[in-house]
C-alpha cells in the first residue's frame, strides 16, 4: 500500500514536471498570428483636415514559441508557423523592437511625400541616408538604427544602386549613430548576411501641416504604408469615407506598392468587419482560396484612388 | 449606529486582537518560513494554470478572457496562500491552535484579495490592454 502510493506520487511528480516542461521549453519556431486594425485617425494628425476612419491590420509575430503553443497552433489551424530566418535570429527583442520602428518611420514619411505630391500640395524634404534594419553579423559593427551616408566615399542618394559595392571587399561606411557621425570599416566574410536598409527621409516643411503620433506606438514595420498615403491623400483632398476600408502594403517614392508578411492572418484578422480590403497585386494568389470579392489587388497608390473615385458609394 | 456597522468594527476589533496574540505567539523566524512555504506550495499548486495563461497570450482574440483568467488565478493564489501560511504557522508553533485562526485568515485574504483587484485593474486601466 505504502510502496503504491509513493509510487504514484513518483508518477504524479513526472507528468507534472512533464507539462511544466512543455509549457516553457522553447522551440525553434516563430508564428504570425492574426492581429488587429489601427485606425489612421490614431496615427497620423493634418491641421484642419479630417482623416477618414480607415485602417492598416497589422498582426501578431512571436518567437520562440513553446512546445506546448505550437502544439495547440496545430490543433488550431491559427497562423503560421515557420523557422525564423538567420537574420531574424541573430538580432536581440530590442533591436527586432528598433528595426520595426525605423521601417514604420521611413514608412510614414514617404507615405506623406508621396501623398503631398499626389495632391500637389506643398512639401519640401531631404534624404537623410539609408536606416539599417539587420545586421550584417553578429559583431555588431553595423548597428540596427545607425543611418549610412555614403561608403567608400560616394554619398548615398535615394537612388544610389548598391550593386556597385557587390565585388568590393572592404567597405568604408560613413554613418549616424545617436547623433554622431562615425566611419567604421567592414570586412567582407563569406558568411555575411544582406543588410536590410531604408530610405529616411525628414520633413522641412509641409502645408497642410501634418504630424504622427502614430510614431509612439509600439505597432511597428512598414506595411501600414499604402493607407498611411491614401489616409493623408484623403484627408488634404477633402474627400471623407465612412466605409470600413482596410489594406495592407509598402509604400515606395513613386507611389507603388511592395510585397508585406503575414497577408492570410491579416485578412483572417478583418475578413469579418470590413467593406474593401486593399492587397498588393503580387501577393493576392495568397488570398484565392478565400474567394472574397471585397478584396482588391492593387499596385500602385494611384490604382487605390481609381478604385475608389469609381466607387462613391462609399463615400460619406 | 447601525447594527451592521457595528457588526463590521467588532469583528475587526476581534481580528486585530487575534493578529496582535498570533504576532507576539509566532517568532519572526518561523513568520518568515511560513510565508516562504506558502508561497513556494500556492505557486506549485498553481504553476500550470499560470503558464498555460501565460502561453495563451499570443492569441490576441483570448485577451479579455486572459485578463478575468489572471484574477481569478490572483485571487486562488491568495486563498492558498492565506491557508498554507496559517497550517505551517501552527506547525512551527502549536500554541496558535488555541486563537481563532478562522476569522483572521477570513479577515486577511479579503484584505489581500481586494488590494491584489485594485492593483491589478490600476494596471490594467494605465496600460489601455482594454483599447489595444
Amino acid at each position: 500500500m505504502f510502496k503504491s502510493l509513493t509510487k504514484m506520487k513518483v508518477m504524479l511528480a513526472i507528468l507534472y514536471m512533464c507539462i511544466v516542461s512543455l509549457l516553457v521549453i522553447p522551440s525553434r519556431f516563430q508564428v504570425v498570428l492574426p492581429g488587429d486594425t489601427s485606425l489612421m485617425t490614431d496615427q497620423v494628425y493634418i491641421e484642419d483636415h479630417t482623416i477618414s476612419h480607415i485602417s492598416s491590420i497589422y498582426v501578431i509575430s512571436y518567437e520562440p514559441i513553446t512546445l506546448f503553443q505550437s502544439i495547440i497552433l496545430n490543433i488550431t489551424q491559427q497562423g503560421s508557423v515557420f523557422l525564423p530566418s538567420e537574420s531574424t535570429e541573430i538580432l536581440t527583442l530590442a533591436e527586432k523592437y528598433n528595426a520595426a520602428q525605423i521601417q514604420k518611420q521611413s514608412s510614414y514619411i514617404i507615405s506623406t511625400i508621396v501623398a503631398y505630391e499626389k495632391a500637389q500640395k506643398d512639401i519640401t524634404y531631404a534624404f537623410d541616408g539609408f536606416g539599417v534594419t539587420s545586421l550584417i553579423n553578429e559583431k555588431r559593427t553595423i548597428q540596427i538604427g545607425d543611418v549610412i551616408t555614403s561608403i567608400n566615399g560616394i554619398v548615398l542618394t535615394q537612388s544610389t544602386d548598391f550593386n556597385q559595392f557587390a565585388n568590393v571587399q572592404t567597405l568604408t561606411i560613413q554613418l549616424v549613430r545617436d547623433n554622431k557621425k562615425l566611419v567604421v570599416t567592414h570586412e567582407r566574410q563569406p558568411l555575411d548576411l544582406p543588410l536590410a536598409l531604408y530610405p529616411m527621409f525628414s520633413l522641412i516643411e509641409a502645408t497642410p501641416n501634418i504630424s504622427f503620433p502614430g510614431l509612439s506606438s509600439t505597432i511597428g514595420g512598414p506595411s501600414g504604408g499604402v493607407m498611411m498615403t491614401l489616409a493623408i491623400y484623403l484627408a488634404i483632398t477633402e474627400q471623407l469615407y465612412d466605409a470600413r476600408i482596410v489594406g495592407t502594403g509598402t509604400i515606395q517614392l513613386d507611389g507603388s506598392i511592395g510585397n508585406i508578411g503575414g497577408l492570410v492572418e491579416k485578412y483572417r484578422t478583418v475578413k469579418e468587419d470590413m467593406d474593401i480590403m486593399f492587397v498588393p497585386e503580387n501577393q493576392v494568389h495568397l488570398l484565392v482560396e478565400y474567394d472574397d470579392e471585397r478584396i482588391v489587388a492593387v499596385s500602385s497608390i494611384d490604382d487605390v484612388i481609381h478604385y475608389l473615385d469609381t466607387h462613391d458609394a462609399f463615400m460619406d | 449606529m447601525h447594527s451592521w456597522i457595528k457588526k463590521i468594527i467588532d469583528s475587526f476589533k476581534r481580528y486585530m486582537k487575534i493578529q496582535k496574540a498570533f504576532t507576539h505567539q509566532l517568532p519572526t523566524k518561523y513568520v518568515i518560513l511560513s510565508m516562504m512555504m506558502s508561497v513556494i506550495y500556492a505557486l506549485v499548486v498553481l504553476l500550470i494554470p499560470i503558464l498555460i495563461g501565460v502561453n495563451l497570450v499570443i492569441f490576441i482574440q483570448l485577451r479579455n478572457i486572459l485578463i478575468m483568467y489572471f484574477v481569478v488565478l490572483g485571487v486562488l493564489f491568495i486563498e492558498i496562500y492565506e491557508n498554507m501560511f496559517i497550517k505551517f504557522a501552527v506547525k512551527y508553533e502549536p500554541t496558535l491552535s488555541k486563537l481563532n485562526l478562522k476569522l483572521m485568515i477570513r479577515v486577511e485574504k479579503r484584505l489581500l484579495q481586494f488590494v491584489f483587484i485594485f492593483i491589478y485593474s490600476l494596471i490594467i486601466l494605465q496600460l489601455g490592454v482594454m483599447n489595444v
